[in-house]
This record gives structure tokens, C-alpha cells and sequence, in this order.
């Protein structure tokens, strides 16, 4: 109920910032623009077509994720707005939790909003969308979880432009780490050895649960390889907020 | 089981550079069922502190509080409680009576339940003609209002009050001291800091007084102005210039239109230069015997204790 109306209350405050429904827009027009990567290749168009809206919808709720988390909980301390909210009877946690649901609410609207938009587009020019696609799709949100909760993490520790500046270096790694296992076996000293492989595994595998390949080419994915994919992205998304949720807890406000 | 109870707590403010802040040493007091109580001191004296530490905001270096006998590190001590912090600040995105659910609803209160409190506080703070309007446009006025107004959505047992005066205008001020005698009356115990003395000599029954974090005074009203000793200001009417001889001379006259006044410094001499007054022709007008008012015996207090 309490984690309900703080995230309500999130979800409101982005909805009523016209810089969000502006991103929304050039969201949408940024989809429809798809048809202009078919001409560099018009014999492998639906799979340009699948591959390069899934990106489009991804670039654009991770801006809105980014953008959101990383001033999201500074605005409340900034603003002082925090004073009358963790003054009731609510823990900190309940704060954390709901402020989280109230951006991942926000990100839920446009990624469907954007699916929607994309499906009717593709079935109007006639490209056939396979049930791998909805996957694609269902996983890019599970990947701005991830980076959402990671962008509430900086935002608690740094200003927003920094803690925005650090969630892009993070996103990056999240796809580098996968030549990181091949680096790290060239490493001579054990030291850094040691310590490149704790980074590994701090980081999130965010190519791992990147299937856009497979969902513009029309191929199966096993219910066992999503289910892990599933973890493996839930595991990460708590490990975050349980780290933000020792810092706010430190916090004086 | 007080609904408040602090025990020699302290807070150091500890920041990333330059030196410690100690903001509260060792600060103990009580707030009995019932009462108002001012919690006083000069800027920077730990009022803030103290009511942040009360309300889950800060924690506290070391020392122990409790709100209604709850211990303060438990957030359910908190369902008895009213705050209204110094300032204070909104959502602005959302409107009046949007503000006034949302913060009910952080008492795990729903629509149904709550809607007759919430149309009663919009009333009864002059805010219901703008209830649909974002907070964005409402004046400081009408924010410290609907900062009573969620202060109390809860129908707290407990109010602290952080500056709620400060910043209104004489009007304003008359409201909010209503609001506050009205809780009063209906049984609720009051904790409300101030720096301006004169707000709180009119409503509170006892105080604290609060100085670099250590208190100074903790005492009734009444006690207060008992201990404080008396002034006596003689008025007169003079009908030459001999006046001026009977008065010592560190004894200040002050001239208000056609009436002379001498705020005595020696009691001692009050009788003899009355006399001499009278005999001289000169016409009394009147003989006032003051307390000093709180914020003199604050300030003499704090010389002292320097
Ligand atoms: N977050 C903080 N960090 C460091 N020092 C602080 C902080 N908040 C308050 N202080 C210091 O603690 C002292 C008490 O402040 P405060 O409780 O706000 O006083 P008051 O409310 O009585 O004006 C002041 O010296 C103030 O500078
Ligand atoms: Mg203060």
C-alpha cells in the first residue's frame, strides 16, 4: 500500500514532466523512421527492420531511464520533498522500493506504448513478427531494470549529471565485460587477475540477455535459456537497490 | 510513558571536509500529555537537529528518545506523530487535495477512509477553493497552511512543529496560533520551536530553552516569569523643566508626545521619586510594574551563560 503510493506518486511526477512525453515522441517518430534502414539493404529488410526498431525502443527507455533514476531520489533530497514523506510512519526501504516501481511504471508505459506502435507499423508494411521478437522486447526491460536500479544506486552517492554519466559507463561495460573473461586471461599479475575477475562479476551481463540477433532472424530460444536469463537479470536488479537501500539508509537528510 | 522523552542525546555532524559539528551534547527533556511546548533557542542553537532526530531524519551520535513510549529507531513510532518541518517543501506537480492523499496514504490510509478528513482540512485551512490547483501556484501563505493541514492528516497524538510562524504575516501567525491552542483543546500534545520569543509566550506552557546545543532552561511559563525580576516604567506629565533634577542621572527619559517615561533601573528610588514627582506639581499618569518578557530573560540568560 505505502510502496503503492510513493510509487504512484513517481510515476506522476514523471508523467506530468513534458521533457518525458517529449522523448515519447521522438520515440515513436525514431520507430517509424525504421523503413529508412530497409533501403541500405532491401534483401534482408524485415530482419534490418526487426533489428533496428528493437534498438530504437531500447536507446529511447534507456534515455528515459537514465534520465529519470539518476535524479529521481536527488530531486526528493534537494528539494527537501523527502521531509514530509520518510516523517510518517514508513521505513526507508518502503521509499527506495516505491520510487523504484514509480520509474519502472514509467519505462513500462513507453516500452508498450513504443511495442504497439512498432507492431502495427510492421504489420501495415507487412513484416511478420515472431514470438522470439516479444522476448527481445520483454528482456530490453529487464536489462533498463537493471539499469535503472543502478542509476538510483549513483544518484544516492553523486549529483545527477555525474551519477547519469556513471550508469552510461556502467551500460557500456555491461556489453564490454563480455571480452573481459579473454582480457583477464592475459593479465600476468594475480592482483589485477584477482581483481578483474570480482569486476566480471560485479557486472551485470547485459549481452547476455541482448537477443535482438535472434529475434530478427527468427530463431528459437529455449524456455531454460530464458528462465536463466530471467535470474540472472532479477539478481542483479536486487543486488543494486539492496546496495542503495544500505546507503540511503546512512544518509542524513 | 511521555509522548516524548529524550535522554542525553547528542549529534556531530561529521562532513567530508573541515571540522565536526557538534550539533546537540547530551540533551535530555520531557514533553508531558497535553502540553505545549516551546522549544526555543537563536539560529544554529539545534532545534532542527533535535526534531530530525525525533523524526527518523538524522541519526543521533549517541543518547536515546522515544515518541510514546516508542523507542525513535523504530518507524512505527511514527504513526502517532504530526511533523511539520521548517520551510516546508511540496511536490509541486501535484494539486492540494492529490498532496493531501498521497500523505495519508503513507498511512497505509485508503481513498474511502480518509476523504472526509481531507475535504474537513481543506476547509478548515482555507484551501478547498484551490484544492484542484498544482502546488506550483500556491502562495507561502497557503504552503505553511497545507503544512498544517498534513501535519495533522493523521490526528496526531503528537505535533512537532518546526518554525511554523515564521515567514507569515500577523494574520497568518493569529491562524496558526489558533490551530495550535485548538489541538490543545482537543487533548494533543504540542512541541513547537521558535526563535521569535513573543509567538510562544502566547500559547505555550512551558519551554526549553536551547543554546549551541546545550539547554539552558527548562521551565513553565509561569516559573519563568516569577524568577524574572520586575521593571517598573513611570509615566508623568510634567509642568516645567524641574523633572529633571529628581531623576539620577543613569536613569534614561524618553519623551512620547506630551507624556515622559523612565523605565527604572534602581527599584529602590521608585517610591521617593514619585514622591518628588507629586510634590513638584508634575502629573502621574500612570505606574506600570513589567516582567521582563521571555525574550529579555533569553537574552540574559544567554549573556550569563556564556
Ligand atoms: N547537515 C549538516 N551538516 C553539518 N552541520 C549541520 C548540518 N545541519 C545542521 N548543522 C549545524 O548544526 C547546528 C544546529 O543546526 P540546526 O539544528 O539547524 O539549528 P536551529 O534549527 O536551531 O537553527 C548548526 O551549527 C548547523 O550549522
Ligand atoms: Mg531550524
Amino acid at each position: 500500500m505505502i510502496i503503492y503510493s510513493i510509487a504512484k506518486n513517481t510515476f506522476k511526477e514523471t508523467a506530468r514532466n513534458k521533457i518525458f512525453l517529449v522523448i515519447l515522441g521522438f520515440g515513436a517518430v525514431g520507430i517509424l523512421l525504421t523503413k529508412i534502414v530497409a533501403f541500405i539493404s532491401p534483401e534482408t529488410e524485415q530482419k534490418m527492420i526487426i533489428d533496428f526498431g528493437l534498438a530504437t525502443i531500447y536507446f529511447f527507455c534507456t534515455i528515459i531511464a537514465i534520465f529519470n533514476g539518476a535524479s529521481l531520489i536527488h530531486k526528493d533530497l534537494e528539494k527537501r520533498t523527502i521531509y514530509t514523506v520518510i516523517t510518517k510512519p514508513i521505513g526507508r526501504h518502503h521509499f527506495l522500493i516505491g520510487k523504484f516501481f514509480g520509474l519502472i511504471a514509467s519505462i513500462s508505459v513507453s516500452i508498450i506504448l513504443f511495442t504497439i506502435i512498432f507492431v502495427l507499423y510492421c504489420h501495415f508494411i507487412n513484416i511478420e513478427i515472431n514470438i522470439t521478437f516479444y522476448w527481445a522486447v520483454f528482456f530490453i526491460f529487464i536489462q533498463i531494470c537493471i539499469i535503472s536500479s543502478v542509476s538510483i544506486m549513483f544518484s544516492l552517492i553523486s549529483s545527477p549529471l555525474l551519477s547519469a554519466t556513471f550508469t552510461i559507463a556502467f551500460y557500456m561495460s555491461g556489453y564490454w565485460v563480455e571480452g573481459l573473461l579473454d582480457l583477464i586471461s592475459l593479465i600476468k599479475f594475480d592482483f589485477f587477475k584477482q581483481l578483474m575477475t570480482y569486476v566480471y562479476y560485479l557486472l551485470p551481463k547485459l549481452f547476455y540477455l541482448d537477443i535482438k540477433w535472434e529475434a530478427s532472424s527468427g530463431a528459437d530460444i529455449s524456455y531454460e535459456k530464458l528462465l536463466y536469463m530471467f535470474l540472472h537479470g532479477l539478481f542483479y536488479i536486487i543486488f543494486f537497490l539492496l546496495i542503495s537501500n544500505l546507503l540511503l539508509r546512512r544518509k542524513s537528510l | 510513558m511521555l509522548p516524548v522523552e529524550v535522554k542525553n542525546l547528542s549529534k556531530t555532524y561529521r562532513s567530508n571536509f573541515g571540522f565536526p559539528v557538534e550539533a546537540l551534547k547530551e540533551v535530555s527533556f520531557g514533553v508531558d500529555p497535553g502540553e505545549i511546548v516551546g522549544y526555543l533557542g537563536p539560529n544554529g542553537a539545534g532545534k532542527t537537529t533535535t526534531f530530525k532526530i525525533l523524526t527518523g531524519l538524522v541519526k543521533h551520535t549517541s543518547g536515546e528518545a522515544s515518541i510514546e513510549g516508542i523507542n525513535i529507531n523504530n518507524y512505527k513510532c511514527r504513526a502517532s506523530l504530526g511533523y511539520l518541518p521548517e520551510g516546508p517543501y511540496f511536490y509541486e506537480y501535484l494539486t492540494g487535495e492529490e498532496s493531501l492523499f498521497f500523505y495519508a496514504s503513507l498511512f497505509g490510509k485508503k481513498h474511502a477512509e480518509i476523504k472526509n478528513r481531507v475535504s474537513f482540512l481543506l476547509d478548515r485551512f482555507e484551501i478547498s477553493y484551490a484544492k484542484d490547483r498544482k502546488l506550483q501556484t500556491y502562495s507561502k501563505g497557503m504552503r505553511q497552511r497545507l503544512g498544517f493541514a498534513q501535519c495533522i492528516i493523521n490526528d496526531p497524538q503528537l505535533v512537532i512543529l518546526d518554525e511554523p510562524m515564521s515567514g507569515l504575516d500577523p494574520m497568518g501567525r493569529k491562524q496558526f496560533r489558533e490551530a495550535i491552542l485548538e489541538l490543545k483543546e482537543n487533548g494533543k500534545t504540542v512541541l513547537l520551536s521558535s526563535h521569535i520569543m513573543n509567538d510562544i509566550e502566547m500559547i505555550c506552557s512551558r519551554v526549553v530553552l536551547l543554546k549551541s546545543g546545550k539547554i539552558i532552561e527548562n521551565a513553565t511559563i509561569h516559573e519563568i516569569l516569577n524568577k524574572s525580576e520586575l521593571t517598573t516604567e513611570i509615566v508623568f506629565k510634567p509642568c516645567d523643566e524641574s523633572y529633571k533634577n529628581i531623576f539620577p542621572a543613569n536613569e534614561k527619559i524618553r519623551k512620547v508626545a506630551d507624556l515622559y517615561s523612565c523605565q527604572l533601573i534602581d527599584l529602590s528610588l521608585k517610591n521617593e521619586i514619585i514622591g518628588k514627582l507629586i510634590a513638584m506639581g508634575h502629573d502621574i499618569v500612570q505606574v506600570n510594574q513589567n516582567h521582563k518578557s521571555l525574550e529579555e530573560y533569553f537574552l540574559d540568560l544567554s549573556k550569563d551563560k556564556l
